[in-house]
Order: structure tokens, then C-alpha cells, then sequence
């Protein structure tokens, strides 16, 4: 009985080629060899196979010898390995939580894929897939997204179907002339007892409830209307303070976390200089980052309950299903 | 026939009350969207929304964009009854 991992170590070395020809062998390593479930202190050469079989379904030559120049083995049954891929990568069928965008943007989520007058759609933010409204219905969506090394034409898995504009306005003025200018007249308005104050905007605020937009497949056969590592929508639900919820992104992966805020009135930056404010929106506390906009939120049971589009380094900023389904004329 | 008459009354009372109770809570939405215009409108406001306290009453929750003690300073306690919490949450950004 060999006492020391170092020693199952070099016998391994020299018959793990032999052992990985075995049928059924996915990997071969060193570790503690487990008895009824429980660890043991023996060193032991690890089989780990794509499923365990009886003595009877194997050839004497596939068999696992027990032991192996004093050292012995262990069989395993782990399944087939297979690499993770990436959600920054290429997948053909293309499921959501996958990278994506528009052809002149850098890369955003695919959320799911939904239905519209009995076609595909793919689903995600207007500022994904429509470039924040300087698209054009039919322009090339990339799969992944220009950022994750997506080509055009190579890479188009769809073209732009249609989106929901977004209201957006200049910055708050940083102008010190402008800043003066409101903070006399909001003085003033405190002595007249109004309950009204400005502030210096370059263009007075409209309201938004959604960014959205969504995509038709070139080929439907690239359809897979699961979500990469959580699976099939099971339905649609509406958000409530304190659901648990989940998405899966670009960026941050799978991500949990919980409705801290509805009904939220948010003002969102998109890019230098441009501000949206947005009504009936859904809080999160932090579960997202740059390139996760899109991301479908569910809740516990995999209902979907939201469009996710931005946040800060405390919060996410979700649409409600709703609102995105009743803009867009769309069903699961 | 004075004393049933009088706890009756004493009882009508009670239930208006507990009326009244009730009407003000359905309402923080109300509240809400009466204040948050004038809300949003001071520098370093990014958000308006209703969330829950420690004990899982409604409350309607204030998001800044940076720690500013003055600022907090500005923003109310409570309006019309409802309790205001001021949170940092920083810039939110399209992501």
C-alpha cells in the first residue's frame, strides 16, 4: 500500500495515457479514495467516467484494474465534460443571456427570445440593438457583439424589427451663467411659497418606460428559446418588493438579487451627454455591469418579470415585462 | 338608552379612523407621484421610488447621486405622513 499522494502521483504519470484509453474514462487524477460515501485517508488514483457500468458491460480490457503497482483506484462517474462557453462567444442556436448588439455599438445581452405575429424575436434594449435610436429597421445584429469580436456579415444573426424610442435630453446644464440664472429664479420661487423649482436642462424631460427593441432571426434554426444556465421561461410574472430575482449576462454571468424599489422614477445616463428619465421602474440592488443591458430578469420559478438597462455600482435599473410586451406587441 | 347611543357613537368614531389609517397608507403611490417631480428637479437627485423599511412598511425612498450631507439636509423626513429614506446610489448609467 503506497502511504503518500506524491507516489499515486508518479504512478499516475506513467499509465494515465493507458488509463484515459479506456472506454467510458473522461479524466484521470490524484486524490483520497472515498468508501461508503465517506473520505478516506488512502491516496488513490481517481477514474472519473461518463457513466458507471457493471463488469458484465465492460470488455476485461476496459476494466479498472482495483489496484495499479500498489496504488488503488477509485471510479467516479462525473458524465461528459465539456468546455464552458463563454456568453462573449459565438452560439449557433443563439440562447438568451448571451453577448449581442448592433452592428455600430460594442456588445450588449440577447434576453430571450419572444414571440410577435407567430415569428421569433429576439428581445433586448433599444440602446443594444438599436443603437439608441440611430438604427434603422433592418440593420445587421451581430452575434456576439462587435466588442466580443462579432464581424459583419459574418457574424449577423438578425436584423433590427422595430423599437421603442427613447426620450433622452442634454445633461443638466454644468453652466455657471444658467446655474446662477435658476438658483435666483428658485429663490425667488421659495418667497412666493411655489412648490415648483427649476433646474437648468438643455431640453425639458420627457418620459420613458421602456428600452427596448427587438431583433428577426435571418434563420430560425439559430433560435434557442432557453436562457444559457437557467434554462426554459416557464411564464410571465409582474415584480414585487422583496422577489427574489435573477438574470443572466454578458458581463456578470448568472447574477441574484431582490426588488428593493418599484415604481421608481430614475433619471439614466447614456453615454457623455444625454439623460432619460424613466417611470414604473423596477430596483435592484447590485447584479449587473457594462454589456449586461437586456439581460431578462426572472423570479424564483423562471418567470420572466423584467428588461434589465442599467444601474450604478449600488443599484440595477429593470423595465417591467409588461410595459416592454404591451410597447412591442409581444408574447412569450 | 343615552349610554348605547354614546358607545355607538364612540365606535362609528373608532371605525372612521381606522379608515383613515388605512386611506393614507394606499395612498404613498399618490404621495409619491405628487413630490417626486419637485424631488428630481434639486442637483444630486437621481431617483424616486417606494421600497420597504426594517419592518416592511412602505416607504418612499429618495436615491442620491453623491454623499452630500447638505443635500441630505434638503430632502424632508416625511411627506404627508409617509416616511422619506435618503439612499446613495450613485450615477445610473444605460449599461
Amino acid at each position: 500500500m503506497v502511504d503518500t499522494i506524491n507516489a499515486a502521483r508518479t504512478t499516475l504519470k506513467q499509465c494515465s495515457s493507458d488509463l484515459l484509453n479506456h472506454a467510458n474514462v473522461v479524466a484521470t487524477g490524484v486524490g483520497y479514495k472515498v468508501t461508503n460515501n465517506k473520505r478516506t485517508d488512502t491516496p488513490c488514483i481517481i477514474c472519473s467516467v461518463e457513466k458507471k457500468l457493471n463488469a458484465l458491460q465492460l470488455t476485461s480490457n476496459d476494466m479498472i484494474p482495483a489496484e495499479i503497482d500498489h496504488v488503488v483506484t477509485d471510479v467516479v462517474e462525473t458524465g461528459v465534460i465539456r468546455a464552458h462557453q463563454a456568453p462573449t462567444e459565438r452560439f449557433r442556436p443563439a440562447p438568451g443571456g448571451i453577448s449581442v448588439g448592433h452592428k455600430d455599438i460594442t456588445a450588449g445581452t440577447l434576453g430571450c427570445w419572444v414571440r410577435k405575429n407567430n415569428q421569433w424575436m429576439m428581445l433586448s434594449n433599444n440602446h443594444v440593438l438599436a443603437n439608441s435610436n440611430l438604427a434603422s429597421v433592418g440593420d445587421a445584429i451581430l452575434q456576439p457583439g462587435p466588442h466580443d469580436g462579432g464581424s459583419n456579415p459574418d457574424d449577423q444573426i438578425a436584423v433590427l424589427d422595430d423599437f421603442i424610442p427613447i426620450n433622452l435630453t442634454g445633461l443638466p446644464s454644468e453652466c455657471n451663467i444658467a446655474g446662477s440664472i435658476t438658483g435666483f429664479l428658485n429663490s425667488l420661487a421659495g418667497i412666493v411659497r411655489s412648490s415648483t423649482r427649476l433646474q437648468a436642462v438643455t431640453i425639458q424631460a420627457e418620459d420613458n418606460l421602456v428600452d427596448a427593441a427587438i431583433a428577426r432571426p435571418l434563420n430560425e434554426d439559430d433560435v434557442k428559446a432557453d436562457i444559457l444556465n437557467i434554462g426554459p421561461i416557464q411564464g410571465q410574472s409582474s415584480a414585487q418588493l422583496g422577489m427574489a430575482i435573477k438574470k443572466m449576462g454578458r458581463t456578470t454571468g448568472l447574477t441574484e438579487g431582490e426588488v428593493l424599489q418599484v415604481d421608481v422614477t430614475v433619471n439614466v445616463q447614456y453615454g457623455a451627454l444625454q439623460i432619460a428619465q424613466f417611470k414604473d421602474q423596477i430596483m435592484a440592488g447590485a447584479m449587473s455591469a457594462g454589456g449586461d443591458s437586456g439581460s431578462a430578469v426572472l423570479d424564483e420559478k423562471d418567470n420572466i418579470v423584467g428588461l434589465l438597462f442599467a444601474g450604478s455600482e449600488q443599484t440595477t435599473i429593470i423595465n417591467r415585462i409588461e410595459h416592454v410586451f404591451s410597447a412591442l406587441d409581444l408574447t412569450l | 338608552m343615552k349610554h348605547i347611543i354614546g358607545i355607538l357613537l364612540l365606535l362609528m368614531g373608532s371605525l372612521n379612523q381606522a379608515n383613515a389609517v388605512e386611506n393614507m397608507q394606499a395612498n404613498i403611490e399618490e404621495v409619491k407621484n405628487r413630490h417626486e417631480a419637485q424631488l428630481l428637479s434639486l442637483p444630486g437627485v437621481i431617483s424616486v421610488g417606494i421600497g420597504l423599511d426594517d419592518n416592511k412598511q412602505a416607504i418612499i425612498v429618495v436615491g442620491i447621486s453623491s454623499d452630500n450631507e447638505e443635500l441630505k439636509a434638503r430632502l424632508p423626513q416625511r411627506l404627508e405622513g409617509h416616511r422619506v429614506s435618503v439612499e446613495y446610489i450613485g450615477k445610473v448609467r444605460a449599461q
